[in-house]
């Protein structure tokens, strides 16, 4: 269980946190910038989207990771668990705050570990689109028009990641 | 060979005046226990005591006596009953029962204090068991006690002993409560020897590192005769005890590794948790909790608690999944305290006056209260710091002058009242949950080396390299320094609706600062309010706090003497 001391000195409780705070919105201004000027994509696995994307599972995955606006994974068949390679790359994803999306094509993948570690989900099914919510909540999840151009399907992964507590729609 | 998976640990009864209605409440209480599951073994009739126990305790009756030892891991020793039962608290970290003719002897608490036992002491006897609700809803009507509730708030659990009702108690490190011939039912406390340790100058950090790695070894191993669960987070408690689970494994493909999310914002945790279980060769599982289940889940962790703790909500789920996976839990509680050093003074301690001091130790348990303005009224938020204080500083003034005062205050506070019950109630309510870190042999070889071999978790270096040398260097969650920007479960929209309909449906509703009040969770703005809040540690902490008080009183109002929960404000 969990024990772990609560920050207590000055360091800790103001400049630390307000530190992550500045370098966290640094970040997400350049991200936004350079992400509608050329959004950069990357992916895991066979997303199915006809999207350009850059392969992270490639030598020097984890490397790349940052310079991407989004992290498109798919559950590869066969596999249960995550696959090893994708470890690191998804551990870089966390470090530097880049989303991650799992593509989800059957409910059943909504139990692979890969859908407890991931920021958001989509589907391009509208019938799977309330499991996915029930699973992940409607803040972390967005169906795709299957067949939208690259252009839009850029747009709504960006969407979708964009806004960390959207105010609902009436 | 392999060996029977034991159930969760369950134990009620009665000691000392045994009337009908006496025994007629221990009977409730065992029915209580079976429409929830348990399996009594044979019940243990003496004159003067009535006690059940299911397959997880150990006990030896002879003609006109009863010894009696359990704890939520199981798989004790029966010669641990030769011996006088502070000697059996401390070498088991066991609660017991140690009965005589006509109902007197002793019912006694562990030596970590972190198994859980309540006890109810009326009509001249103690009722006593392992679940809360078995007592109080046979015990009629009960007095609220809103100190306790105050500590839940603040701190995350009651301090001291103290429950959510007057009249029952948890027992603490080595307290007992002793049945005498004369009528006399008393709680006492026995000493505690944590308090004899302290840093020695001159210590062998080697052989404390081998000492203390095969100590826990040695208290795992009876569990690993058949499929066995340790607990993997990012950290490195967890990782050490999972490695020697796969040491000591009888047969290692038998053992699975389970992850949660602790819904902090980051899935790094899980992430290093799978690298670490590929690396040991063990399978994995990341469990994670649906965001529709939220409610469900926060009302079934709050009933696995007995409302006592409202920290760690998100255990639920996989404490769901473990419950069809037989087979000992290994949690690595107390690590961060007794191992890590991450609970010493602030470095200008030495500067400080007795009075900076005690508050500092205070505070830095109870942080949450920094922000208690966002969330409670002004006068609410005013008294909880006051209630919260006071209740805690008769605990820090114990140990004020010890060489380990930091570290026992913080134990006292944080770990056995407020942490100890994910567990012992909440993982060692699916399965037994064995916790070789709060173990005596442990915390003696920990507490007797000098701060500087433990600050800022000096030590885990060679613990980890001792458990497995595969785990050399292997950074953990922490070090990789992530950011949180995940969608906490508890700051989704599904939640935050949950939370705050709970809240302002009942009568916590008063304790709340205007902003909440008046944020209307069906409304997009209202809600929005109540996810920034829960986004957020602190507040987050002291919305649970009220949300947890709000299913107690739903489950209990019509028990209580007293439900007017503004008294929290009452000083």
């Amino acid at each position: 269980m969990p024990d772990k001391p609560i920050q207590t000195s000055w360091l800790g409780t103001r400049v630390l946190p307000a530190a992550h705070r500045a370098r966290r919105a640094a970040r997400k201004a350049v991200r936004t910038a350079r992400s509608r000027l050329r959004p950069s994509i990357g992916s895991l696995g066979s997303t199915g989207l006809d999207l350009p994307t850059t392969d992270l599972t490639a030598p020097g995955g984890p490397g790349q990771v940052r310079r991407c606006d989004v992290v498109v994974v798919s559950v590869p068949a066969g596999q249960q668990g995550i696959p090893q390679p994708w470890l690191p790359v998804l551990i870089a994803a966390e470090r530097h705050s880049v989303p991650t999306v799992l593509l989800v094509t059957a409910a059943e993948e909504l139990d692979q570990p890969l859908a407890a570690v991931v920021t958001h989900l989509a589907v391009t099914q509208q019938p799977l689109l309330p499991q996915v919510q029930d699973f992940a909540g409607a803040e972390r999840t967005a169906r795709l028009e299957p067949g939208s151009p690259p252009r839009e399907q850029t747009a709504a992964l960006l969407a979708l990641t964009g806004t960390h507590t959207p105010v609902e729609k009436a | 060979m392999s060996v029977k998976p034991l159930p969760p640990t369950a134990v009620c009864g009665v000691l000392g005046r045994m009337t009908e209605a006496h025994r007629q409440r221990a009977d409730q209480m065992a029915e209580l226990a079976e429409a929830e599951g348990v399996s009594w073994a044979p019940s243990y009739l003496l004159p003067g005591l009535s006690l059940r126990v299911n397959a997880a305790a150990v006990v030896q009756r002879g003609e006109r006596h009863l010894a009696g030892a359990w704890n939520a891991g199981g798989r004790l020793a029966a010669s641990l009953l030769e011996q006088e039962w502070p000697a059996a608290a401390r070498q088991a970290d066991a609660c017991g029962i140690r009965a005589a003719a006509r109902g007197t002897g002793v019912v006694h608490g562990s030596v970590s204090g972190c198994q859980v036992l309540y006890v109810h002491i009326t009509g001249g006897a103690v009722f006593f068991s392992t679940r809360l609700r078995w007592l109080a809803e046979t015990a009629g009507t009960l007095s609220p006690d809103w100190q306790a509730w105050t500590e839940i708030i603040s701190f995350g659990a009651p301090l001291a002993g103290r429950t959510t009702f007057t009249e029952i108690r948890r027992l603490g490190p080595m307290e007992y409560v002793e049945a005498e011939a004369s009528g006399t039912v008393q709680l006492k406390q026995q000493h505690w020897p944590w308090e004899d340790y302290a840093p020695q100058a001159r210590t062998d950090i080697d052989a404390a590192t081998q000492d203390t790695v095969e100590a826990m070894a040695a208290l795992m191993r009876p569990h690993l005769h058949s499929p066995a669960n340790p607990m993997l987070s990012g950290g490195r408690d967890s990782r050490m005890l999972t490695a020697l689970a796969r040491r000591e494994a009888a047969d290692p493909g038998a053992l699975t590794a389970w992850s949660t999310s602790s819904d902090a914002g980051s899935a790094l945790e899980e992430l290093v948790a799978a690298q670490v279980a590929a690396e040991l060769g063990l399978q994995h599982r990341i469990i994670t909790g649906r965001y529709s289940q939220f409610g469900q889940d926060f009302a079934e962790y709050a009933d696995a608690v007995d409302h006592q703790s409202s920290l760690h909500f998100w255990l639920m789920p996989v404490a769901r999944q473990l419950r069809s996976s037989p087979g000992a839990v290994f949690d690595g509680i107390g690590g961060g305290v007794l191992l890590g050093g991450g609970f010493a003074d602030p470095r200008h301690a030495e500067r400080m006056n007795t009075q900076e001091l005690l508050s500092a130790r205070i505070q830095a348990r109870a942080r949450y209260l920094t922000e208690a303005e966002r969330v409670f009224s002004p006068g609410a938020a005013a008294a909880l710091r006051r209630r919260a204080q006071a209740g805690a500083l008769p605990l820090a003034e114990q140990y004020l002058g010890h060489p380990n005062a930091h570290t026992l205050t913080s134990y006292l506070i944080r770990t056995a009242p407020s942490v100890a019950p994910a567990p012992a109630k909440v993982l060692g309510g699916a399965q037994p949950a064995v916790m070789p870190m709060v173990s005596d042999q442990v915390a003696q070889i920990a507490l007797s080396l000098p701060h500087e071999a433990k600050a800022e978790g000096a030590w885990y270096p060679a613990l980890l390299a001792a458990a497995d040398p595969r785990l050399r260097g292997m950074p953990t969650a922490d070090d990789l320094t992530g950011t949180r920007h995940h969608k906490r479960r508890i700051a989704g929209r599904e939640a935050a609706r949950e939370l705050a309909g709970l809240i302002r449906g009942g009568p916590a509703a008063d304790l709340l600062s205007e902003g909440l009040r008046a944020a209307d969770p069906a409304e997009p703005q209202g809600v929005i309010t109540w996810q920034r809040l829960l986004s957020t540690q602190r507040p987050q902490h002291l919305i649970r706090g009220l949300a947890m008080l709000t299913l107690w009183l739903q489950d209990y109002a019509e028990q209580l003497t007293d439900t007017e929960v503004r008294s929290i404000s009452h000083a």
